[in-house]
């Protein structure tokens, strides 16, 4: 009786035990580390992705995180490794297909570590050594040039080349760099990328792209209004400025005469034209309002020789009021506490097809924008994560100066101390180590691979390179042999490799420590389409 | 208890590479899936315990069970086969075997001696007579054992397959003593027996010679198809179907021969 199965789970809940749900983990997630691969460094290639369903939307890409976050997925440690790739991206912009790489290659380190039999405690404790001396390597490899302008600035055009190496837009790099480094020093500092506007105008190609100082809205002024204003001041609103939207839903109006509708019209008209007088009131020349603006107002700004704007939707108004420096208001009825934007010149100009509007001199000096041009709306799409991804690594390297040398050199210079101290480390956690090196050295061994090279030689010789000191030499892949990264400029911010090396080690740490895999009876609900 | 913890031997290292191997082509296989806009589930297969991926219409595809090359078979814990015997037990099957086909020769030419002695006036000063065994069907039975297992591990050449047929063949033959439409197999087959004249020609056999004859071979039958659903290899399952099949013939032939 006492011996008879207890039914612990509900009905439909399944678990898995100890050696097939680590090894049902672990093929999951090399899965995905297998997928993105082949993007990995400056030879590699680009994935499409088809959205199913009614909108046959494609997507061309080589970003790590934009993969990932198309691929359906409902194994739990492929999971894990998605969501390191995102916060790579959140974190830092770069990195994001280094980072599930390196996971993966720790994974099926680990994966050949357990069937040798020793335990997964003793790997992990392995691994935290590992980790804490390759940091250590890494910080003191880092250079920083902090102090010296100019010498930081090519620092930062160097990051924003090797960035950019692997994309799109590489046939474009010194232009691009150039553009980027260039956007993000005239930031000074606050980091603020929402300064800097990327605006996609399909027709060109990518050279015909360039920086605009100044702020530029993709809007239309309204008729008979003038089209240049010297000396704007600005209102931002956020109100509706449009009569006969019935607000409430079903609410209805009882007349018992047809005079009546018509004094209701006349009534309305009269509200809006107090409405209108009270923002003139305020003493500005320039009105921008995030919905619509109805005709009747519109005529009555351009009587009084207002610029009314309208429909410039949240992300134009809230990036406007930052950079004109107003406040966006919804009522009017105090006008000498409210701020007023402030531009010297707002003019109208032609890009590709299309008209826009440009905001010169406004108060915010720092914001600037940039015209991408392509050939096609995938490019534009594709340039446009480019140089985002470009933008934030730079925005960032801006507050952590520090910087390290980037073609593989890094990851050898780490798997050399690890391997130096797996050598004098007693026990079974010395294996855990030397399989941490050599999950560090697979990262150049890949970039390798993806040119086409003989991986194999240029690891080896790397690792002769580092192991007696060169620690500067790292892959040439323009040329296809081992060369000085310090001399071929390939620079990496220390922020972005140190949080590789930190994510992908907990990502693979997090996995490794699995042993049961519960899974909760379905309760009926709808299913997850969020990547499809 | 880092004591006892060795480091692998080859013949481990081998197996490790070889799962290795598999789980990485496995693991290709499904990243090319997923690119194509399938889903990777939480859950396994009930066979070979891989993730599952399923399509837009909800339909479930293991990938190790339907497009996995056929030869890492062997390193797919949950379907391996048994492996070739060694060496070694070759060489003990192939002693035993020897050892029995004496042991026929004599059985046979025995029991055809006490045939012939039985039914014709010739008489054996055979020496292999004290050698009968004690139970002709016994003996009968025993030596086709002997020469199943001579058909088990033997090359299936024809001269040995005729070779054993006609044993089992001529044992039919010795107990009915008639004459067979003898083919040249069946004089080569006899010629190297070393018997003194395995009788070409013999009189009418009797029914009951015939029918323990005939319930020898449908035993034999039996106990081959028996060990043929137990036999997991293949070149010893069709050395058991030409044992039933040359059985079942010799049956045949000796109901002819009866009538």
């Amino acid at each position: 009786m006492a011996l008879n199965p207890v039914q612990i789970f509900k009905m439909g809940a399944e678990e898995e035990k100890s050696e097939t749900a680590r090894m049902s983990s672990f093929v999951g997630a090399i899965a995905i580390g297998d997928l993105v691969k082949s993007t990995l460094g400056p030879k590699g290639m680009d994935k499409i992705l088809t959205a199913s369903g009614t909108n046959e939307a494609i997507k061309v890409t080589n970003d790590g995180a934009t993969i990932l976050k198309s691929i359906g997925v409902d194994n739990p440690a492929a999971k894990v490794l998605v969501d390191i790739s995102m916060v790579q991206d959140d974190e830092v912009g770069d990195g994001t297909t280094s980072v599930v790489v390196f996971a993966c290659e720790l994974l099926k380190e680990a994966e050949s570590l357990v069937s040798q039999k020793i335990h997964p405690q003793t790997v992990i404790s392995g691994w935290r050594k590992a980790v804490d001396a390759a940091r250590e390597a890494l910080t003191n490899a880092a250079r920083d040039n902090g102090n010296d302008p100019i010498k930081f600035k090519e620092d930062l055009l160097n990051i924003a080349r090797t960035t950019l190496s692997s994309k799109i837009l590489t046939q474009h790099k010194e232009k691009f760099s150039n553009l980027a480094v260039d956007a993000v020093l005239r930031l000074k500092g606050s980091g603020n990328l929402d300064a800097i506007q990327l605006i996609k105008k399909l027709g060109g190609n990518l050279s015909d792209s360039y920086l605009e100082e100044g702020f530029l809205l993709d809007k239309k002024v309204g008729v008979n209004q003038p089209k240049r204003m010297e000396n704007a001041k600005i209102l931002i609103a956020n109100t509706p400025m449009d009569t006969d939207k019935i607000k409430v839903f079903g609410s209805r109006v009882r007349v018992d005469a047809v005079s009546k509708v018509a004094q209701l019209e006349v009534a309305e008209k009269e509200k809006m034209k107090v409405k209108v007088d009270k923002i003139l009131k305020h003493g500005c020349n320039v009105f921008i309002n995030r919905q619509l603006i109805y005709n009747y107002p519109e005529q009555l700004f351009s009587d009084a020789g207002v610029m009314a704007i309208e429909h410039a939707d949240f992300d134009g108004v809230e990036r406007l009021s930052l950079v004109t420096g107003g406040e966006i208001v919804s009522t009017f009825d105090c006008p000498e506490k409210v701020k007023l934007g402030t531009c010297s010149l707002i003019e109208e100009v032609m890009i590709g097809e299309d008209k826009l509007l440009k905001f010169s001199g406004v108060a915010l000096g720092e914001a600037c924008t940039v015209v991408l041009r392509g050939a096609t709306q995938q490019i534009l799409d594709e340039a446009e994560r480019s140089l985002h991804d470009a933008l934030c690594v730079l925005s960032q390297t801006v507050k952590e100066t520090r910087t390290v040398y980037g073609g593989g050199c890094s990851e050898m210079l780490m798997a050399d101390a690890v391997s130096k101290l797996a050598a004098k480390t007693p026990g079974k956690e010395a294996v855990a180590m030397e399989a941490f090196a050599k999950a560090l050295r697979q990262l150049p061994t890949i970039i390798a691979d993806n040119a086409g090279y003989d991986s194999a030689d240029l690891i080896a010789q790397l690792r002769a390179a580092h192991t007696s000191g060169k620690h500067t030499t790292g892959l040439d892949m323009q040329q296809g042999r081992v060369g000085d990264v310090a001399q071929l400029g390939i620079t990496e911010s220390y922020q972005v490799k140190r949080q590789v090396l930190v994510s992908g080690h907990e990502a693979a740490e997090m996995i490794l420590r699995v042993d049961n895999i519960i899974k909760a009876a379905p309760r009926p609900r709808q299913p997850d389409h969020r990547h499809h | 208890m880092d004591d006892d913890w060795k480091p692998p031997t080859a013949e481990e290292m081998k197996l490790i590479e070889a799962c290795r191997a598999r789980s990485d082509q496995i693991s290709k296989l499904m990243s090319s899936y997923l690119l194509k806009g399938y889903k990777m589930l939480g859950s396994q297969c009930t066979i070979c315990a891989t993730i599952l991926l399923q399509d837009r219409s909800g339909v479930k595809h293991c990938v190790a069970c339907e497009e996995l090359q056929c030869d890492t078979e062997k390193d797919n814990p949950a379907l391996r086969p048994p492996g070739a015997p060694s060496q070694s037990i070759k060489d003990e099957i192939r002693a035993s075997t020897a050892a029995s086909q004496t042991n026929i020769l004599a059985a046979s030419a025995s029991s055809s001696r006490r045939r012939a002695g039985t039914h014709s006036s010739r008489t054996n000063n055979d020496p292999h007579h004290l050698r009968a065994a004690p139970e002709e069907d016994g003996a009968t039975a025993e030596c086709l054992s002997m020469s199943s297992i001579d058909v088990h591990c033997w090359p299936a050449t024809m001269v040995d397959l005729g070779g054993a047929r006609d044993a089992g063949g001529d044992h039919a033959k010795a107990n009915k003593t008639s004459p067979r439409p003898s083919t040249n197999s069946d004089a080569a087959g006899a010629a190297p027996f070393p018997t003194q004249g395995l009788p070409v020609a013999q009189p009418l056999p009797s029914t009951q010679d015939i029918a323990s004859c005939v319930s020898v071979l449908q035993a034999k039958i039996c106990w081959a198809s028996q060990a043929l659903e137990q036999n997991k290899c293949v070149d010893s399952s069709t050395e058991l179907c030409k044992l039933i099949k040359a059985a079942a013939e010799a049956i045949v032939a000796v109901r002819k021969a009866s009538t």
